[in-house]
């Protein structure tokens, strides 16, 4: 009896102890936009109880009084352990594969930071989003170290020049490939009639996740033929998992120009007419023209007296509107996740008669339908439609005419009408040149461009090591131009009017199908490989067609080829390439500290000749996480080193005509007789030899080193990558000249030579960091040495302005040195040569000198930002020195009286008048026969200059307040870009972002923005 | 930990994506949409006929007929002066200037050996002969020989004066990376010759007066043997043209109304009138204002005037007078301006047979001579009737020679064949008098050919 009541004594004292041990456990569980996670993993750490969270993302549980924590988890989170403390658990899960930090988006694929081995730099999407620029290639500039990005116009839609590394090519292309999604995409600009366009500015950078910037062997090789000039990797958004989250962002603001020189700008009509009345009594040295001769010359000829000083910028120049929407979702569970948004977006540009618009949707669609089955499909489009002046000594071009035309002329009549056909303009009348303001409103030039992407790709799981993702994806772009002169004014008014009409498509698809193998190759499973091997096609093929029409009705709204009584063009034409390719890639991870990766790749393209169709690439990199050994993996200093070094073989093909290697007999164009244009005659169809052909042709060559360094000080709190690299180009392509008595002018050879070696830094800090208030720094500098090393035979190689020789930058100039003006006789001298020994008042005895270079030394960018609770402010500065800007037009703008019916720039005012005056403008002489305008360096100015790029100071509302209003963030901010230019040389007309040649070559001027905008997310 | 075996179907595509990828040899193959290999384009009638009008259409260049080599013709001897107020063009060639970078040379040198590899790749091709091959390729021999004959007489010594210093590279077959030396100026005018010869034998359809024929083949080869000095030879076949081509001489009309329309119009003829071979220009193909008619005319260039002594030795009864105004303006190219139709450069006309004819009888038989002479003139001048001989004679036909082929670019050949002083009227600011011998009345070969042609010699005083 006793047994039986001291067992039920113990098993209730035991049940009470039980009872007593256990406890009840409950939570929250959120992401980080503050909504609930509903079936995530609630587990006891060390044991298998758990429970999961419910549609409000709370749980509730018992646990053994011993249990000391919580495992909390979702699928693409990262895991959370947390204490059991005994209150309520309440908890913010952070995104785990799409931590920036941790992977980057590398060739083919995705890597681990920590694994990466080549030069790789990224760039978030939220650096690129909201920008008011109309496409993502010039939001890059500043943003990576070794990514130069230059716009030569500032003309809405207008194309911009990148170069990573420097100059990669001497007579073919030097631009980046870009990839986006897996999808080569075109980004030449295609346009027939259009001055500028940009299939880039049809991709709407709010649905870019983030940009890879491949750089060196290791990390660009893995595309072979085409990624001698770099690779720019595109990754879009997609969907995720969790609750539909939407997201609606908006920016409307004005732009106006950029940077005007007050210092040198076109002359009022007082300092013109007084310098001409100088230049004309100067003109006769007998003294045969008085003052008042002059005055009665100049009132004939340049409307002298009429009391009129039109500023013809002023005239040309507006505040331009700018606006962008954009709304997304984003959205799924742990099967299906959807990505999809839309967008507007609208800049008038900052002179008259250019305008942006861009349609943007995407649909990004990724389904797990198994473990092992993965589908990822991806749908973009945009459409934009463009308007944009002639450029350059056109006399339509707006911004010459602000340059070119008199001050004394009337823009519009005395009733209120636009002046032209009068005395004043029209080719009889005073000035030629045409009035902007009627071309604005009577001639059309239209650009009208649609752009498709898509991909579907497949992933296949098998054998616990092996993956196989074949990806399709094609794109599709078509430009629409129509352009109109109208019959009655301007360049239509010779052919009774003019329209001409373009039509360009580009269709192409690419086919990548690789294999992966993943595993671990020892026991202890710290020795890893990663192995691809992979199948690639791509075919791109390439229409254009086009119309002209003349003489038709004088009716404003009739603007198109099809209303015109006398057609005089109609051609049509495809043309196109196609590339495959077979690679291996192989990247090994030895216990985290030594990573080492090769690759090998050959590909054959359509472009080159029968005897060297096919190419070998390849790259090694290695890679030394120092920070992992034993030695360095506690130390407090040193939070992050790595040391990294690659070389490798990559190609270019861009810019190589898609025929150049087959010998033909054209039916055409005749490209060798120096005029007229075709092989017909008599109205009958000719044929002739129309290109030589070269069956040796091939990619040019890129042999690229780098060696570099990541570190990270004080648990990052510095963080610095320094890259230095040496880059040779081989086999460039040359036109080699060929003895005319042999029908051919030239060939093209693959024998050029050019090197590129640099160094670049990126360094970001964290000042101070404290709970309310931080700030960063981040700047990064690029310095670049190009010298061209081989030409066909040494023989130097005009190009433009500058001189293409060996042992000198390929943009070096080729000038007549200026030495300044004689005081005692205002007469211009330059240096007899480059010695500067002896100057000379005679401009062909003056020697060309190769100096100076178009190509800066040093360029980059420094941005602080500055956080104080919900308050954001950030800054960059970009800059760019060491480079020179030529004005190519001062011929005509600084002639010092040369130009008789044309206005002149202000410095013309400085001309020497008397004798002993020390000043760089010679006398001002009407008919000026010196040369003193002549190409010089007389008109090359230092290029050096720092902007202010972007400027940013927003509010992001508190967590709190979102919560009560329902959604999960709302941003307000304002920004500013390009807001303030400062200029080294004072004289420099002009903006001193001049595209890559740095020409100044009256383009439409570079806005500054100012914008407000909104970011809402529910 | 599971193990992910795939199903069947997704083995099979594995499988097929692999076999798919491996077709590659003919997707790297591509071609042009708007050429075809040489070989094609050669391989038939239809086809030698299409090169043919292209080599014609090399012809057309702006530094071939298209307008420097009819300017220079006249503006280096005592016909045409540059304008005080012009536009920069053939400055150089008129003051005597010209450099081995000009532009003009090696633009006429570059586009003359274009040509003279079209012709070479129709002669040299095996297509069976017929007919029309025949005709193709006895059209190109005579365009290549039209083409080295104007070479060997801008860029060498005349043939009566050094038949045996250097001439131009003979290029006869396709070598674009030959590097040829200079024949000499008698092995060129020998290939002349022959490929004449060949030409007039095969050539036996008549198209119209844009395009080679047998009795234009004939009509150069006699100015050829002329340019040789060759009088004997040259006779028979300008007496040949003369009396059997079925070509009559252009007649003046009511006023001069008749003479002033032909050279307003530019349709090529089937009439028989006058022009033996022009290369035509039609209103799509054709230079524009840079062309023969632009750079004369005062609407657009005005930058050639007629010299006051040309002026001068027309009569008032001279037809030919009626085409130069009180200014100096030239309206022998007068469809500058007209949207329809452009302005043709002739090569051959009957008027030049009718004179060398006189002048290849001068001394064998004087009053044929006259004959000839007169007959041109009875369509020309009523009030001109010449009668004298010897050398007197010869003068009066080289100076109707100038009347009469005026801005056709033929007086500074004829100077220099002739081995006379240049002696040009006031008008020439630059400069006057330019003796036989100086070396500036010899083109430089171009640079661009020196210097990738060490064989190739420079002339004497460049």
């Amino acid at each position: 009896m006793r047994k039986i009541l001291s067992l039920i004594a113990m098993a209730m004292i035991f049940a009470l102890h039980t009872f007593a041990q256990s406890r009840v456990v409950t939570g929250t569980v959120l992401d980080e936009s503050g909504n609930p996670i509903p079936n995530a993993s609630v587990q006891v750490k060390g044991s298998s109880i758990g429970t999961v969270t419910d549609a409000k993302g709370t749980f509730s549980f018992t646990v053994p009084q011993a249990s000391r924590a919580v495992i909390i988890s979702f699928v693409n989170y990262q895991p959370v352990t947390l204490p059991l403390n005994g209150k309520p658990i309440f908890v913010t899960l952070k995104a785990a594969a799409t931590n920036l930090q941790e992977v980057v988006v590398v060739a083919y694929g995705t890597q681990k930071k920590t694994d990466v081995t080549g030069a790789i730099s990224t760039v978030k999407g939220s650096e690129l989003e909201n920008k008011p620029f109309t496409s993502v290639d010039k939001a890059l500039q500043g943003e990576v170290a070794g990514l130069q990005s230059v716009a030569a116009s500032g003309a809405p839609g207008s194309s911009q020049d990148i170069r990573i590394r420097g100059i990669g090519s001497i007579s073919a292309g030097s631009s980046p490939l870009w990839v986006i999604d897996g999808v080569i995409v075109t980004t030449d600009d295609l346009a027939s009639n259009t001055t500028t366009s940009n299939p880039l500015s049809l991709l709407n950078p709010d649905d870019i996740d983030n940009i890879s910037v491949l750089k060196d062997a290791e990390a660009a090789s893995r595309y072979g033929s085409r990624a001698a000039n770099g690779v720019i990797l595109v990754t879009t958004k997609k969907g995720r998992a969790g609750k539909t989250h939407f997201n609606f962002s908006t920016e409307v603001g004005q732009n106006s120009f950029a940077y005007r020189n007050t210092n040198n700008q076109p002359m009022t009509s007082d300092q013109l007419f007084n310098m001409t009345r100088i230049g004309l009594i100067n003109s006769d040295p007998t003294g045969g023209i008085t003052a008042d001769s002059a005055n009665s010359i100049m009132s004939t000829y340049l409307l002298y007296g009429n009391g009129q000083n039109t500023n013809w910028i002023n005239e040309v120049t507006r505040k331009g509107a700018q606006e962008q929407y954009n709304l997304s979702l984003s959205g799924g569970n742990d099967k299906t996740t959807v990505y999809a948004s839309g967008g507007y977006f609208h800049q008038t540009g900052t002179t008259i008669a250019t305008d942006f618009k861009r349609w943007n949707g995407d649909l990004s669609v990724t389904h797990k339908a198994e473990d092992w089955f993965t589908l990822n499909s991806n749908l973009a489009g945009g459409f934009g439609y463009q308007l944009t002046p002639s450029n350059g000594g056109a006399f339509a071009n707006p911004v010459g005419a602000a340059f070119f035309l008199l001050p004394s002329l009337h823009p519009y009549n005395p009733d209120g009408t636009i002046n032209y056909n009068t005395p004043e303009f029209s080719p009889t009348g005073i000035s030629a040149q045409y009035n902007p303001l009627a071309i604005a409103k009577l001639d059309k030039f239209r650009l009208g461009q649609l752009n498709l992407r898509g991909n579907v790709s497949g992933e296949i799981k098998f054998l616990d090591h092996f993956k196989l993702t074949s990806l399709f994806g094609a794109e599709f772009l078509d430009l629409e131009e129509n352009n109109y002169n109208n019959p009655a004014y301007g360049d239509g008014f010779s052919t009774q009017g003019l329209a001409v009409s373009a039509y360009t498509r580009v269709f192409n698809w690419i086919w990548t199908n690789t294999l992966e193998y993943t595993a671990a190759l020892n026991k202890a499973k710290d020795i890893n490989i990663d192995a691809k091997a992979g199948y690639e096609s791509n075919l791109y093929k390439y229409y254009n067609l086009s119309a002209s029409n003349t003489v038709l009705p004088n009716i404003p709204t009739l603007t198109y080829a099809g209303v015109g009584a006398t057609p005089t063009n109609a051609y049509s034409l495809p043309s196109g390439y196609s590339v495959v390719s077979l690679f291996a890639f192989g990247d090994l991870n030895i216990k985290d500290k030594y990573i080492i990766g090769a690759s090998v790749r050959r590909d054959g393209s359509s472009k080159f000749g029968e005897n060297d169709r096919y190419g070998d690439f390849y790259s090694v990199g290695a890679s030394w996480n120092v920070t992992n050994e034993d030695f360095l993996k506690d130390s407090h200093i040193i939070s992050l080193l790595k040391l990294r070094t690659s070389y490798g073989a990559n190609g270019n093909s861009s810019g190589i005509g898609n025929y150049t290697s087959l010998a033909t007999y054209g039916y055409g164009n005749d490209p060798y007789i120096t005029s007229p244009g075709s092989f017909h005659y008599n109205e009958a169809p000719g044929s002739g030899p129309n290109n030589l052909g070269n069956p040796n042709l091939t990619w040019e060559k890129n042999l690229p080193f780098d060696a570099g360094v990541d570190f990270g000080l004080l648990k990052d709190r510095i963080t610095s990558t320094v890259d230095y690299y040496s880059r040779k180009t081989t086999n460039l392509l040359v036109q080699v000249p060929l003895p005319p008595s042999g029908g051919y002018p030239s060939q093209n050879e693959n024998i050029g030579s050019m090197t590129n070696k640099g160094i670049e830094v990126a360094l970001g800090g964290t000042p101070v960091l404290t709970r309310d208030f931080s700030w960063k720094i981040n700047g990064n500098f690029s310095h670049n040495t190009n010298k061209v090393t081989q030409l066909y035979q040494g023989q130097a190689v005009p190009n433009g302005y500058f001189l293409i020789s060996q042992g000198q930058d390929i943009q070096t100039y080729y000038l007549r040195q200026w030495a300044g003006v004689d005081p005692s006789n205002g007469n211009p001298l330059w240096y007899t040569d480059g010695t500067k020994k002896a100057t000379t008042s005679d401009f062909n005895t003056a020697v060309p000198v190769s100096k100076y270079s178009a190509s800066p030394k040093y360029f980059g960018s420094l941005t602080n930002t500055f956080t104080y609770k919900g308050f954001n402010l950030s800054f960059m500065f970009y800059y760019n020195l060491g480079n020179y800007v030529y004005d190519s037009w001062a011929y005509y703008l600084e002639s010092d009286g040369y130009s008789f019916n044309s206005n002149e720039l202000s410095i013309e005012t400085k001309a020497w008048q008397t004798p002993g005056q020390k000043t760089n403008v010679p006398k001002f002489v009407a008919y000026n026969t010196s040369n003193s305008n002549g190409n010089s360096t007389r008109f090359l100015y230092k290029g050096d200059y720092v902007r202010l790029r972007n400027l940013e100071f927003g509010y992001t509302l508190p967590k709190t307040l979102t919560s009560k209003m329902h959604i999960s963030n709302l941003v307000f901010y304002v920004r500013g870009t390009n807001l303030w230019t400062l200029v080294k040389d004072k004289n420099l007309p002009y903006d001193p972002e001049q595209g890559i040649a740095s020409t100044a070559n009256l383009e439409v001027f570079i806005p500054k923005t100012v914008s407000a905008g909104l970011k809402l997310g529910f | 930990m599971k193990l992910s075996i795939p199903n069947t179907p997704s083995l099979l595509l594995l499988a097929a994506l692999f076999l798919v990828s491996s077709c590659s040899k003919n997707f790297l193959q591509s071609s042009p949409s708007d050429s075809t290999s040489p070989g094609q384009a050669l391989s038939t009638e239809s086809g030698m006929q299409t090169a043919l009008q292209g080599a014609y259409s090399g012809l057309k260049s702006i530094n071939l007929w298209g307008a420097s080599l009819p300017i220079i013709g006249d503006l280096m001897a005592d016909n045409i002066f540059v304008n005080p107020n012009n536009y920069g063009y053939y400055i150089p060639q008129y003051t005597y200037s010209v450099t081995v970078q000009d532009a003009t040379i090696t633009g006429t040198w570059a586009d003359a050996y274009t040509v003279i590899l079209r012709c070479n790749n129709i002669i040299n091709d095996t297509l069976t002969a017929d007919v029309n091959v025949n005709e193709y390729k006895g059209e190109a021999l005579a365009i290549r020989a039209l083409v080295y004959f104007y070479l060997v007489d801008f860029y060498a010594k005349p043939f009566t004066d050094a038949p045996s210093s250097p001439g131009v590279p003979l290029v006869l077959t396709s070598a674009p990376y030959d590097k040829p030396a200079r024949s000499t100026v008698s092995q060129v005018f020998s290939q002349i010759v022959s490929d004449l010869e060949a030409a007039d034998t095969l050539m036996t359809i008549y198209t119209n007066s844009s395009q080679f024929s047998h009795y234009a083949g004939e009509g150069l080869l006699a100015k050829v043997y002329m340019y040789m000095g060759d009088s004997t030879d040259a006779l028979p076949l300008a007496v040949d043209v003369i009396n059997s081509s079925g070509f009559t001489l252009l007649a003046p009309g009511n006023g001069g109304a008749n003479y002033l329309a032909f050279w307003a119009n530019s349709t090529p003829r089937t009439d028989f009138v006058e022009t033996l071979f022009e290369v035509s220009f039609d209103k799509i193909n054709n230079n524009g204002s840079n062309g023969l008619d632009g750079q004369y005319s005062p609407q657009v260039y005005g930058d050639l005037l007629c010299s006051s002594d040309l002026v001068a030795l027309y009569s008032p009864t001279d037809v030919r007078g009626l085409l130069i105004d009180g200014n100096g303006f030239v309206y022998k190219y007068p469809n500058a301006v007209n949207t329809q139709q452009k302005d043709n450069s002739k090569v051959l006309r009957l008027s030049d047979i009718y004179l060398i004819a006189a002048e290849a009888s001068v001394t064998s038989n004087p009053t044929a001579a006259q004959g000839y002479l007169n007959t041109l003139m009875a369509q020309r001048d009523p009030s001109l009737t010449y009668a004298s001989t010897g050398s007197q004679l010869t003068s009066d036909i080289i100076q109707e020679r100038r009347k009469e082929l005026a801005f056709e670019g033929d007086r500074f050949f004829d100077l220099n064949r002739l081995k006379w002083p240049i002696d040009r009227s006031a008008d020439y600011a630059a400069i006057q008098q330019i003796p036989y011998g100086d070396f500036r009345r010899v083109a430089p070969i171009p640079q661009t050919q020196t210097l990738t042609d060490p064989n190739c010699v420079q002339n004497s005083g460049y």
